[in-house]
């Protein structure tokens, strides 16, 4: 799938590499920062409110929250997508010390929300860097 | 709890067509019509997928001890 090309009259202004990379660690650290930092509020905000919103749902739904176990290597995979969410899976994981519960009904849809919440703010990371770097508007 | 299959896949393709029909799509029009490709394609796959299963498996389930 192809994206929009950007409306006549408007060119992407390329910026620094340490700006593109303060993007991007910004976007990872707190969805849709990176999208405010370019100055891209309304994809902020949906950036924003479908990660979180995905993340606690997952969370509402008991799902569970992965880490490293090292028999299973396929957990590896798992941890870094759930990572990709940022500040929630750190403070749900470390502050708030949830696992999830293996006994909840909703325990794998849980997880799937969980997930996607990392892999989407990943892909929003992409996004912002794509952006920052003027390869998109 | 929420438990009903349905709902929460109409939920989890409400999210992720939002998602990026915003971040795919610069004009509102070009988002609305890839959000409602991808909410049907996602309901209606599933809605499909479930169709074609049903009659797996075979035979009857085993009962419960």
């Amino acid at each position: 799938m192809t994206t929009t090309p950007p409306p006549a009259g408007s060119s992407p202004q390329p910026q620094g590499l340490a700006r593109q990379i303060l993007v991007a660690v910004a976007a990872w650290a707190v969805p849709g920062s990176g999208h405010l930092l370019l100055k891209k509020p309304r994809r902020a905000v949906v950036v924003c409110g479908v990660v979180l919103f995905s993340f606690l749902f997952g969370c509402w739904l008991r799902g569970h929250l992965y880490v490293v176990i090292p028999e299973q290597p396929l957990s590896r995979l798992a941890t870094l997508s759930s990572m990709g969410a940022g500040a929630p899976y750190f403070f749900a994981r470390y502050l708030v010390e949830y696992e999830g519960d293996i006994l909840s009904s909703t325990f794998e849809y849980g997880k799937a929300f969980l997930l996607t919440a990392g892999l989407l703010n990943l892909l929003a990371v992409l996004d912002a860097w794509d952006i920052a770097s003027g390869s998109k508007d | 709890m929420l438990t009903s299959h349905f709902a929460l896949m109409v939920i989890y393709a409400l999210q992720v067509s939002l998602f990026f029909a915003v971040l795919w799509r610069r004009r509102f029009r070009d988002r609305v019509r890839l959000f409602l490709q991808m909410m049907i394609g996602m309901i209606g796959g599933g809605l499909v997928l479930a169709w074609l299963m049903f009659p797996f498996p075979w035979s009857p389930p085993t009962p419960l001890p």
